[in-house]
């Protein structure tokens, strides 16, 4: 072919198809236009589920501080008194005998030594109304040897001490002897306190029992960027191993009814059919086995409440696909909308194909058994079922775990 | 009529859409329907495909209009990605199976004066229509808009041979046709 052929073509095709003259066609915008409004909205959703999601993660948090009525433990902290206990225990061991959780502040009252206190200089005018009248009472004072032991047990220590009850009646304040307690017993004291009951169980407050959990939940599985989420259901069993204080790994199966819908541009099938007429929209319901292997790691800890972060990733194994193409005006089929069914069983699998986040609070009900809320999500790492469509689910499971 | 290049009228609107100002969305849309549906037509087998690369295409322009760079042409910007859109129109045909046979195009290449005389739109766009897909899509963007073989074969995932291969064909069968096309003309004007 000859050059000058060839620019000669060229150029008749550049000039004839540069000068396109078209009327605007005010349907051709209104169609974007419907799709930028329904882009906005979905905007304005993730920012609704966004301020969702921190919503209930506050909530998860004030459920954590409302259900736990003891004080929380947090890691470090627990492990120094607790060591620190151990230490003076040892330490005063052979010393002196001491009775554990008797309160060692309570003394019969003939040991006690009074020593006066008269606050009058600190009068104020609220103070001078007071009525005549003195009545003395006992106060232990006890000097705190311990500034962290302090900090764990400030409400036994604040419960030492016998307020005076204020007759307001009396015009002048009452004195109160004060007993002084010497610094080193109040470490011992302390320690008897903090001393666990045998050697055994220091480990097993070091490290989580295994944890056979039951849950169950639903989710709304979505293809991304389709905009439109389906509500699945989820059952399954999970495993849950303590590797060290507060990390555990997690291992389960999880059977999980898919269902989603989406434009068939979102499908890119490996085999794709020979089609002379695309679908408009797929309807996907697959029964799938989501094998999850997740690390968790224990944030929050008291004796009855656990608030625990997981991350990890799933396996699916795809056991039944069935998809309905939807085909506007009929397609290749003629007629009105027509649609067509596609099933395929066992022929996909996705291992680790799917990343796994989940924040979950357990209370325990019994020292074998707790329950739980476990928010989760799971993103989607390759195309997954015969579309290789990107799907991903967003739901809570309820848990039921018994320790092994 | 089209924005042909970035004064402040134009600054105006871009900014607009930025905003998210539908008005303004409308006034650049109707600015460059003309020439971005002339693109999209060019690029696809039908009407009713165009309309969707069209607004495709618009869709990508509204959501990216904040990365528009101000000392290039407007119009330049908007024409890369119709472009592109329907070059990933075009790709994804290939990947959902539209399998079309281009042996049945391929015919004798025939080269003569006639070739030259002028044609209308309509009856070029016809014949760009008749090309299979594979052929049309290197053909627009050599022939047309000025890509080389090298970002042929990266947009469109072929090989340079074959980039340049289809070229060689697209214009072969286009020459044929614009033959025939004058023939049947010469008979009618003799006709008249």
């Amino acid at each position: 072919m000859m050059e000058k052929d060839k620019n000669k073509i060229d150029e008749i095709f550049k000039e004839g198809l540069s000068d396109a003259k078209f009327e605007f066609n005010e349907s051709h915008w209104q169609d974007i236009e419907f799709r930028l409004n329904r882009a906005s909205r979905s905007k304005k959703k993730k920012i609704v589920l966004l301020a969702t999601l921190v919503t209930a993660m506050a909530a998860v948090l004030v459920l954590f501080f409302i259900w736990n009525s003891e004080e929380v433990l947090w890691d470090k902290p627990s492990d120094k008194i607790s060591e620190s206990a151990n230490a003076h225990n040892r330490e005063t061991a052979d010393k002196e005998p001491l009775r554990p959780f008797e309160s060692p502040f309570i003394r019969p009252q003939q040991e006690q030594q009074w020593i006066s206190l008269k606050p009058k200089e600190l009068r104020t005018s609220k103070l001078e109304r007071i009525a005549e009248g003195t009545s003395e009472q006992p106060v232990q004072v006890v000097e705190i040897a311990d500034a962290r032991q302090t900090m764990a047990r400030g409400t036994s220590l604040s419960a030492a001490f016998s307020i005076p009850t204020m007759e307001y009646k009396v015009k002048t304040l009452p004195s109160f002897k004060l007993k002084a307690d010497p610094v080193e017993a109040i470490g011992d004291r302390l320690a008897a306190i903090y001393q666990p009951q045998g050697g055994e169980e220091i480990v097993s407050s070091q490290k989580d029992r295994s944890v056979v959990s039951f849950l169950a939940g639903p989710d709304l599985t979505s293809v991304r960027g389709a905009g439109k989420s389906s509500l699945s259901e989820n059952i399954g069993l999970a495993y849950s191993y303590s590797v060290t204080r507060g990390l555990s790994v997690s291992v389960g199966a999880t059977y999980a009814k898919k269902n989603y819908k989406s434009a068939y541009k979102f499908y890119v099938p490996s085999n794709p059919p020979e089609l002379t007429q695309l679908p408009s929209n797929v309807s996907a319901v697959c029964d799938v086995i989501d094998v999850p292997l997740t690390a968790s790691y224990t944030v929050l800890k008291s004796k009855k409440v656990k608030f625990n972060v997981s991350a990890g990733l799933s396996s699916y194994f795809m056991l039944k696909e069935k998809y309905t193409f939807d085909y506007e005006g009929g397609g290749g089929y003629g007629g009105n909308n027509k649609t067509a069914v596609y099933e395929v069983s066992g022929e996909n699998q996705h291992i680790f194909g799917v990343a796994d986040f989940s924040i979950s609070i357990e209370k325990k009900i019994n020292d074998k058994i707790n329950v739980g809320v476990k928010p989760f999500v799971k993103l989607p790492l390759t195309g997954i079922g015969y579309g290789n469509v990107d799907l991903e689910s967003k739901g809570v499971a309820f848990t039921l775990g018994v320790s092994l | 009529m089209a924005i042909t290049e970035v004064d402040e009228k134009s600054i105006h609107i871009i900014k607009g859409c930025i905003d998210g100002d539908r008005r303004a969305q409308k006034d650049l849309y109707t600015a460059y329907y003309a020439m971005a549906l002339g693109i999209c037509l060019r690029y696809s087998n039908n009407r009713e495909d165009a309309i969707g690369i069209l607004n495709e295409g618009f869709f990508k322009v509204f959501k990216n209009i904040g990365k528009y760079d101000y000392q290039k042409p407007f119009s330049v910007w908007i024409k890369k990605i119709m472009t592109n859109t329907a070059i990933d129109f075009y790709r994804a045909k290939i990947r959902q199976g539209i399998h079309v046979d281009v042996a049945m195009y391929e015919q004798t290449i025939v080269y003569d004066d006639t070739v030259s005389q002028k044609l209308n739109y309509e009856d070029l766009l016809a014949m760009v229509h008749q090309l299979p897909p594979a052929y049309r899509a290197v053909f627009n963007l050599y022939a047309i808009d000025g890509y080389g073989h090298e970002e042929i074969s990266d947009m469109l995932g072929i090989a340079i041979g074959t980039s340049k291969s289809n070229l060689h064909k697209a214009r072969g069968r286009l020459a044929e046709m614009v033959k025939i096309q004058r023939a049947m003309c010469g008979k009618t004007e003799e006709k008249t």
